[in-house]
């Protein structure tokens, strides 16, 4: 065991676990929203956050942008990449069950997974931005200005996303559909055309995650699995039906990651992000801010 | 002859390999209240659910002002004006009070209107607007099935389908949610009301029909049927 | 199933493709079974198969290393099948009472991942991540794993078969259709979920056992491997979940796609195969033998029914 050898040390590894927990938190609210409209587990959500990163790695070999434009072009792309998953693939297996969406789930992750490793190589990449040395300093603690604007970047998707939800009436429309779809259809709302939208939205988020996740991390092709599992995680602790919640849960996950790695080495804190996953299952399924009752399942 | 604003035609369903309804027929006539009466079991949530398109019949058909409904699903059934008050009530818990309200003029045809929708709402149940802000889950049972009406209101609806909306209320509330069916019916909205409550059903109905075990048995004016053997056997126990 | 036997002793078993093909397979079928128990008949859904597949691995080389246990040693390999039920149990008892669903697929996922994670970090019992060797010099023939691999193959299929005809079977689809109907039936929910757990379990650990003793190195990675869990379970759904043939399709399928692929593009070989899952779940999503019954029960339905209009 490692402890902190100081007051700022201790700040600085749970500043990064912060930020690193924005990151999982964006690809949590995704997949947090997936699961409550559509009951399904979208595993390849790391999967497509890889590969917005690899967009963001050929927009910046081919051409001069700053990858933080990335953030812009990513949305609509992606968007539209849900759109057309969620009704050429997933609509026509929503009405067989639960089984079926799980297993086109994983055949996608897998599929994009060598897709990107046969057009790519499997080799790390990385991308650099402007800021990447450039940091800001205060009490002692280094906050990386890339990390800041991916917080930046979290806070205002989890604020567009929470607002959507709340004011719009296609957002409530998601929102009663989650809850009670049979109810729904009786008031009018398509159910098709609501899940699309929610899964279009999860996959933008998806998107946005990949591009946070790429200028932060190397990644390669198979980093995916590992990040859809964390966002797993994080939509745990957070719960199921809250957008802040996700966030939340992602932040909780980032900090409890940092502090590990940082006091008793890597291996062990994977596992103990496992062991905080079985123990919040078991004793809290609803996570800490959800509303789902785990019976929904 | 009454405008018949629904006609159910030889209808058969099916839960998976059980059939639940035998050749069902029987018609609404337009601006009235038609009751369908019948013991538990009896189909009659059934044959709402056919009507407003979450079952498919496996034979026969159903005409809605004038024209067949052909593999109709709940959406495009609520956009013809068919609003259905499932058993159970079935509300959005997580969702306020004013959102569940919202979410009932969500066509695109009332959506518009939702603001004046909302006033009558408020006018009918007053209560909902008092609680406007809560979560629906919050509400009392009356409340619930206040709100539950109201949202179906919310559409603007041609024809409302009600199942049992008077199970497991208090007397007093019963009384005014009868009360409220006749008001909505005065303003023109056409009522297909489920219910077990014989006494108060007879009370209000225009013209009654007895679904047994998936059969239609009987049917006539609620004065015709006190007086017939057969129906006072079956349901004088329950008047009361 | 005499050809089975027999071909082996036709062919020279070291060299042959096809003795290694039905050997790997029917280690998959034993696997799909094991996990349909849970999953397909119970309507468990359990992602954390490479749990016990990993506790049956080390089991066996922990113990052989030690020189418990010998070459190829039944005891042994009961022995790991009877670990992997121990975690079951216990992971069971206290996962099943408490989660449904998804939750409790999900739990099941972190098991498998924190044995993973112990097994990496195990010191000087599992020997880190490089993994515990084996004596290699112990092999003998190829002949002997196909034969202890069809053997497994058939104890899973009867111990499933005579699960699935008795009243466990009964209890067992009773809790997948409506789990609260049964436990208001008087079905002892609880106990039946955690046999039909064990019982994939106890199975999924023998094969762990076997692939200790065929590949002489178990490692994390290779132990934990997550595709332990996921291509047992793409087969039981592809040939069926929940019904007793379906399983083996589906493993013979799927492996026979895997082979074909792999020798024929091997390049490709993965994005031909996933392609492949996904063409299956988007067409077949209930599984091929639900599908040729399905057909079998639609044409009868057509024949019902025409009778049935006739008589009016």
């Amino acid at each position: 065991m490692h402890w902190f050898s100081s007051l700022t040390t201790f700040l600085q590894v749970l500043v990064n676990g912060v930020f690193l927990g924005c990151m999982y938190g964006v690809a949590a609210i995704g997949l947090s929203l997936v699961f409550g409209c559509m009951q399904i587990i979208f595993i390849a959500q790391g999967a497509v956050m890889i590969l917005a990163a690899y967009c963001i790695f050929w927009m910046i070999t081919f051409t001069p942008l700053s990858p933080f434009w990335g953030f812009l072009l990513i949305i609509p792309v992606f968007v539209g990449f849900g759109f057309a998953m969620y009704t050429g693939l997933f609509q026509r297996v929503a009405k067989a069950g639960k089984n079926p969406s799980l297993l086109l789930a994983f055949g996608l992750m897998v599929l994009l997974e060598h897709l990107m490793a046969f057009f790519f190589s499997s080799d790390y990449r990385t991308v650099k931005t402007k800021y990447a040395s450039t940091a800001l300093s205060l009490a002692g603690v280094t906050f990386s200005v890339n990390r800041i604007i991916i917080a930046v970047v979290a806070l205002v998707a989890t604020t567009l996303v929470f607002l959507f939800l709340k004011r719009t009436i296609l957002g409530k429309a998601v929102r009663a559909v989650s809850e009670d779809m049979g109810a729904a259809a009786l008031l009018g709302m398509r159910p098709e055309w609501v899940s699309a939208v929610t899964f279009s939205i999860g996959i933008g988020l998806a998107g946005v995650a990949g591009v946070a996740t790429c200028v932060i991390f190397p990644f390669d092709p198979y980093f995916g699995f590992i990040f859809s599992l964390k966002a797993l995680i994080a939509v745990a602790f957070g719960g199921l039906g809250s957008v802040g919640g996700a966030l939340l849960g992602g932040v909780i996950l980032g900090v409890l990651e940092s502090m590990s790695a940082y006091t008793i080495g890597g291996g062990w804190a994977d596992a103990v992000a496992y062991a905080a996953f079985l123990l919040i299952l078991v004793f809290r399924p609803e996570g800490l801010l959800g509303r789902s009752s785990p019976e929904k399942a | 002859m009454a405008n018949l604003l629904l006609e159910v035609e030889n209808v058969d369903v099916f839960y998976g390999v059980a059939q639940a309804l035998w050749d069902v027929s029987f018609s609404v006539e337009e601006r009235k209240i038609t009751a369908l009466l019948g013991a538990n079991g009896a189909g009659k949530s059934t044959l709402l659910k056919t009507i407003s398109g979450v079952i498919r019949p496996a034979k026969g058909r159903i005409v809605y002002a004038g024209s067949p409904l052909i593999d109709c699903k709940p959406e495009k059934a609520a956009s013809l004006g068919i609003s259905h008050v499932p058993e159970g009530r079935r509300l959005f818990s997580g969702l306020t009070v004013l959102e569940n309200l919202e979410l009932g003029a969500y066509l695109p045809n009332v959506r518009p209107l939702t603001k004046e929708s909302l006033e009558r709402v408020f006018g009918l149940f007053p209560v909902l607007k008092k609680r406007m802000r809560q979560a629906a889950g919050t509400l009392s049972g009356g409340e619930q099935q206040m709100l539950a009406i109201g949202r179906a209101l919310m559409a603007r609806p041609t024809l409302l389908l009600l199942d049992e909306p008077s199970l497991g209320l208090a007397p007093i509330v019963v009384k005014l949610l009868f009360d409220t069916i006749r008001v909505l019916n005065r303003d023109g909205v056409t009522i297909l009301l489920v219910e077990q409550n014989v006494k108060k059903t007879l009370d209000i109905a225009d013209y009654v029909f007895v679904l047994k075990t998936g059969v239609m048995r009987m049917e006539g004016q609620p004065g015709q049927l006190l007086t017939d053997r057969e129906f006072r056997q079956a349901f004088l126990g329950r008047i009361g | 199933m005499a050809f089975f036997v027999i071909y082996p002793f036709l062919v020279d078993a070291e060299k042959s493709y096809l003795v290694y093909f039905l050997y790997t397979t029917f280690i998959y079928v034993a696997l799909a079974q094991g996990w349909n128990l849970a999953g397909g008949y119970t309507g468990q859904v359990s992602l954390g198969q490479h749990a016990f597949f990993g506790v049956g691995c080390y089991t066996t080389a922990i113990l052989w290393r030690a020189r418990a246990i010998g070459y190829l040693d039944p005891t042994g390999m009961i022995l790991s099948g009877i670990c992997a039920v121990i975690v079951a149990i216990l992971v069971g008892l206290l996962l099943l009472s408490k989660l449904r669903g998804d939750y409790f697929a999900l739990g099941t996922l972190g098991l498998g991942e924190i044995l993973h994670v112990v097994a990496i970090n195990g010191g000087r019992v599992t020997q880190g991540p490089m993994g515990i060797n084996l004596p290699s010099d112990a092999y003998i023939s190829m002949t002997y794993y196909y034969f202890i691999a069809l053997a497994i193959a058939i104890v899973t299929l009867a111990v499933v078969l005579l699960m699935t005809r008795s009243s466990i079977g009964l209890a067992m689809v009773a809790i997948r259709e409506n789990e609260v109907a049964a436990a208001a039936n008087g079905v002892a929910v609880l106990k039946y979920k955690v046999i039909a757990f064990a019982a994939g379990a106890f199975v999924t650990g023998l094969c762990g056992s076997l692939y200790a003793y065929y590949t002489f190195h178990i490692d994390s990675t290779g132990a934990f491997d997550l595709d332990w869990v996921i291509i047992p379970i793409l087969m039981t759904i592809l040939g069926g979940a929940g019904t007793f043939l379906g399983p083996i399709f589906g493993a013979f399928i799927l492996s026979g796609v895997f082979e074909l692929s792999n020798t024929l593009m091997p390049q490709l070989h993965p994005i031909f195969s996933a392609a492949f899952i996904v063409l299956v779940t988007l067409f077949l999503p209930d599984g091929l033998m639900r599908y040729i019954t399905g057909q079998r029960e639609g044409i009868l339905r057509r024949l019902t029914i025409f009778r049935w209009i006739g008589g009016g």
